[in-house]
């Protein structure tokens, strides 16, 4: 039996007395698109820090693809193909869209090979992916400059850019607009199978018409996971989201 | 080609004119003046690469200028008394800065911010004490006097006057200058600028920061250290006043003057400071300083408040561009009313 893409093993973090992540053990399997729901507060970002490297876990391991990855930094983690978009989206404002795409792709695997100039090629395959996302006409635009939901989409575009094998979507869905949101849906749908997706989204028809498999946190820990028909059934979710509000 | 882009060539062609005609419109010491100016507003480009460029603000890069100048006066008294070469001198100048940063690199790599600030200032503090201090290598506080003339390559006459001096620094700085207005075009200013803008975004694409901001003091470090190399060249003196807190200030505020971004703002902005500084020395003797000190902490407020927008210009030579400078009261005070 070959080991998940990733694996978190009893993970915890603790800010102050506040545990934001409580042994949370979780297995994502390659090709596979897992949600994470929960209420505001249920550590689904801190989740998406551990397994990116921008925070340490105070105890537990993190593995991708039965490597461990615990004591890897962000930039290490990257390089191994985890791609990462965050809540606040985090674009560079003073690079153009198309410099972010060309930065964001740099140390994929895809830029080394191929004919012509890095910095040409990355260009040209940046232009069809912004042409996806309906942000040709920005290309030239300083990254600073895009409305929220542009910005969005822009990291979304340089997360997926760097041919990622496990990409984590911050609530990708949050600030969109239609028109964009169906773009984005579009892209995700179409994502090839050799992209894990790790997706934390309060858009729950979108979690549950593109997930594979849905975890629900609260308070840190894992109060159910299953397939979205199940977790729809069992009504985890909604029991979880109405404590936090209750 | 645009309008903007028409202005920008013929404003740089008039300036290049200007340059190369300058020594011959005024005496010799105007033309030594505006060497050092020259040698200056190199730093001034170093700073300017850490600062503006890779957003790692510093008040040390007097370190590798001085440690550079010791080096290549060192190497003209002892090595070759009869007179340096120039390309040698620029080569061990060079190298002398590359080896400071390198060296220094330990501290300064994992800093950032304010903290970056104070402890490249200490840096250039201890180096500018260790040069007064260790009087048997650095002559102390009276300095070390070159008298041999540079050649700029073998077979070249030998720099014999001030204008020539001069036009030897116009030559050297250009090139240096317009090699790194190069890179910066490519992935590496690239790259910079986007630690500067957001490294943490930066480590999420798979960039080792660490690496990249020691490749930016390094750098950095060997274009000060050209310029230490022809501090020697023009001025055949190095003393520990060229490198104090002051000149660090000085190189810091004319890098903010001319737009933090700018290579060629920076020699720009410290032309403006040194030229304020002289000027006003003439006319309001003993509280030139005091001036400049305002100039400064109006520079320092107009850099503060910019902090969102780091690296890009903010003051009156460099017009910020785009609606987000619009938004801001800096510029919004300059625009005229409209009726609405």
């Amino acid at each position: 039996m070959t080991a998940p893409l990733l694996a978190t093993e009893a993970v915890r973090r603790r800010y102050g007395s506040l545990a934001a992540v409580d042994g949370v053990d979780l297995a994502v399997e390659a090709g596979t698109r897992h949600a994470l729901i929960g209420p505001n507060g249920a550590g689904k970002t801190t989740l998406l820090d551990l397994v990116a490297g921008g925070a340490r876990p105070d105890a537990g391991r993190i593995r991708l693809a039965g490597r461990d990855v615990t004591a890897l930094g962000p930039a290490r983690r990257a390089r191994l193909g985890i791609g990462r978009t965050h809540q606040r989206p985090a674009v560079w404002p003073t690079l153009s869209t198309l410099d972010n795409m060309v930065v964001a792709g740099w140390r994929s695997p895809a830029a080394r090979t191929g004919r012509g100039g890095r910095t040409n090629r990355l260009r040209r395959d940046a232009a069809d992916l912004l042409d996806r996302l309906g942000l040709t006409a920005a290309a030239g635009t300083p990254a600073g400059h895009l409305s929220h939901g542009q910005r969005r989409q822009l990291e979304i575009a340089m997360a997926l850019f760097g041919e990622p094998r496990l990409v984590l979507l911050d609530e990708p869905a949050a600030g969109l607009a239609a028109p964009d949101l169906r773009r984005l849906w579009d892209l995700l749908a179409d994502l090839p199978r050799t992209v894990t997706v790790l997706l934390v989204e309060h858009r729950l028809d979108l979690v549950y018409a593109l997930a594979d498999t849905v975890t629900v946190l609260r308070a840190g820990r894992v109060v159910d996971s299953g397939p979205p028909a199940e977790i729809r059934r069992s009504g985890a979710a909604r029991l979880a989201f109405a404590e936090a509000v209750g | 080609m645009s309008a903007h882009s028409r202005l920008r060539i013929t404003v740089g062609v008039l300036a290049a004119v200007a340059a190369v005609a300058a020594p011959w419109l005024v005496d010799a010491y105007g033309a030594a003046l505006l060497a050092r100016t020259l040698v200056l507003g190199l730093v001034a480009v170093s700073v300017t690469l850490l600062t503006g460029v890779a957003g790692l603000p510093t008040l040390g890069q007097t370190g590798p200028f001085a440690a550079a100048a010791y080096a290549c006066a060192l190497l003209g008294l002892h090595v070759s008394p009869a007179g340096s070469i120039g390309v040698v001198q620029l080569l061990a100048g060079a190298t002398v800065g590359a080896l400071f940063a390198l060296l220094t690199s330990p501290l300064v790599v994992p800093a950032r911010g304010v903290v970056l600030l104070m402890i490249t200032l200490a840096i250039g503090e201890l180096v500018t004490i260790a040069a007064g201090r260790w009087r048997p290598v650095t002559g102390g506080t009276d300095g070390l006097t070159v008298f041999a003339e540079t050649r700029p390559v073998w077979g070249l006459p030998p720099l014999a006057d001030d204008r020539a001096r001069y036009l030897y620094a116009l030559a050297v700085v250009a090139v240096v200058v317009g090699g790194l207005f190069l890179a910066l075009r490519g992935p590496a200013g690239l790259l910079l600028r986007a630690r500067r803008d957001d490294e943490q975004r930066l480590r999420a694409s798979g960039h080792g920061a660490a690496g990249l901001v020691l490749a930016a003091f390094v750098a950095a470090g060997a274009i000060a250290g050209v310029a230490g190399s022809l501090l020697v060249t023009t001025q055949q003196y190095v003393s520990p006043a060229e490198f104090g807190f002051d000149v660090a200030t000085l190189l810091l505020l004319g890098a903010v003057i001319g737009g933090t971004g700018s290579l060629g703002g920076a020699i720009v902005g410290t032309a403006v400071v040194l030229g304020a500084r002289d000027w006003l020395s003439g006319i309001l003797p003993g509280r030139a300083p005091l001036l400049l000190g305002l100039v400064f902490v109006g520079a320092a407020y107009a850099f503060a408040r910019r902090g969102a927008e780091p690296g890009l210009p903010s003051l009156p030579l460099a017009r910020p561009r785009g609606p987000r400078f619009a938004r801001s009261r800096l510029w919004r005070r300059r625009e005229p009313r409209t009726a609405s």
